[in-house]
């Protein structure tokens, strides 16, 4: 089991079972959506270890995984704008535009090479939904402590994660033909961005949880 | 550029990319703060308001008691006495003199029952500015016209005015203090109030043929509570003009956001 657990795969462990214990009380869609989607990719991490280490090529996994990933955010986010604004005309351009890509990417590339186009779109619409929420919350009139908004966590720990990961999306590329190691920066790059998302999370659940206490 | 060059520069970019955000956590939680001193103060500043309304009703209430006291001892107390003295002269007359001094007598308890009947109106004190604020202020001038020592004009909006119950109050109270230091301090014959409405604000002006006062020396030295005035003014938003010369008389003007009728 050991081999199969390195920083990103421990952080989203940590991060599932918190969030498990803090939301287990509440039986609404969305707060469930959320701690079984880090139990999911948690499980699909550990399948894609297992899948490298067999079939050495994992990739067509996490292709599939980004429709789940896609799901999961479009629906996080039409939920959280939805306190603010009218989301639904916004999440559905976005949900269009990355299955565009996606189905580009599966004609021109196949299931067996890294969705890169529709990964690049996705991440950048995630960082533009969480700066139109920041800028949301901005404009509103009501006071928010932001030290114990799990929302704010939340969509804060998706900015940290995708801001740098879409940097690394558009030239990741280019990076590779000219450096040597970019290969091993970048995956030190990707643990800490997964690590600091499942810090965040872990403490929006916690939020939450207070929340519900209070 | 070696190998080890581009892989600080491309730590660099990406410590820059990932402090971006950071950045921006930390303008939302400066914002936040700024934010929740300025509820802060909207509150207090609600406070104060409802805290000065109540200030206000009660010297409404103060004013109108003041005003039937003076009216029970000035007035009715004294159509009561003659009452009772004309009734006790009536054992020591003709039965002719006696009809007549009956006749006298029922017509001074008319008097005062229609005098008691119009305290009672005034009793309601602040109630009768929930009637209208141009209810409120003609029952105000018309005990001031009573006392026969002042001549008054007034000036009215036909349409009728949109009420504000908590602006309407304070503006009473305003004309009230300001009749008050008429009475007090002017030494008029003439007195015109009239008030205005037009598009989204109100105009009220009291003016009087009084010895004015010099407005840098005497406005708060003398006593009139025009400071007071003032602050209450600018509590529903108002502005507060004075025109006043010695010997001249003068002219309060207050102008004021309200609902267009």
């Amino acid at each position: 089991m050991s081999a199969y657990l390195d920083e990103i795969t421990i952080a989203e462990g940590i991060c599932a079972i918190t969030g498990y214990l803090c939301l287990r009380e509440r039986k609404d869609l969305p707060s469930t959506l959320l701690w079984a989607y880090v139990l999911l990719i948690f499980i699909a991490e550990l399948t894609a270890v297992a899948l490298g280490k067999h079939y050495r090529n994992n990739i067509w996994f996490y292709n599939l995984l980004l429709l789940l990933q896609v799901s999961f955010f479009f629906y996080t986010f039409q939920q959280i704008l939805n306190q603010y604004v009218k989301s639904r005309l916004i999440i559905i351009v976005g949900l269009v535009l990355v299955l565009v890509t996606y189905g580009y990417d599966l004609i021109n590339h196949g299931p067996m090479i890294r969705h890169h186009y529709s990964h690049t779109v996705f991440g950048l619409y995630i960082v533009a939904l969480s700066l139109y929420f920041f800028y949301l919350q901005l404009i509103s009139n009501e006071f928010i402590d932001l030290k114990t908004n799990a929302i704010f966590w939340w969509v804060a720990g998706t900015l940290f994660f995708f801001f740098p990961l879409s940097v690394i999306n558009i030239f990741g590329t280019p990076l590779r033909k000219i450096l040597l190691n970019a290969d091993n920066t970048l995956y030190i790059t990707f643990k800490i961005l997964n690590i600091l998302l499942y810090t965040s999370w872990t403490y929006a659940f916690i939020c939450k949880k207070w929340e519900t206490r209070s | 550029m070696g190998n080890s060059e581009l892989t600080e520069l491309i730590a660099f970019i990406m410590i820059v990319f990932m402090i971006l955000p950071v950045f921006l956590i930390f303008y939302a939680f400066v914002y936040q703060k700024r934010k929740k001193k300025q509820l802060l103060l909207q509150l207090q500043l609600k406070e104060q308001f409802e805290l000065e309304i109540t200030k206000t009703q009660q010297e409404v209430k103060e004013q109108t008691l003041q005003t039937v006291g003076a009216d029970l001892h000035d007035n009715i107390g004294q159509l009561l006495s003659l009452t009772s003295l004309t009734l006790k002269s009536i054992q020591d007359t003709t039965p002719l003199q006696s009809d007549q001094r009956m006749d006298t007598a029922i017509e001074l308890l008319t008097r005062s029952i229609k005098e008691m009947r119009l305290l009672g109106k005034l009793i309601q004190g602040d109630q009768l500015v929930s009637l209208g604020l141009i209810v409120a202020i003609k029952q105000e001038i018309n005990w001031l016209e009573k006392t026969g020592a002042y001549q008054v004009t007034t000036k009215f909006p036909r349409k009728k005015i949109i009420a504000d119950p908590a602006k309407d109050l304070v503006l009473f109270r305003i004309i009230q203090e300001l009749l008050q230091n008429i009475i007090k301090h002017a030494q008029a014959k003439k007195i015109s109030i009239s008030l205005s409405h037009s598009a989204d604000t109100m105009r009220l002006t009291i003016a009087d043929d009084g010895i004015g006062f010099a407005q840098e020396t005497d406005r708060v030295s003398n006593g009139m509570g025009l400071s007071n005035i003032q602050k209450r003014t600018a509590l529903i938003g108002g502005e507060l003009m004075i025109v006043s010369k010695p010997a001249k008389g003068s002219s309060i003007s207050i102008i004021l956001p309200y609902a267009h009728s």
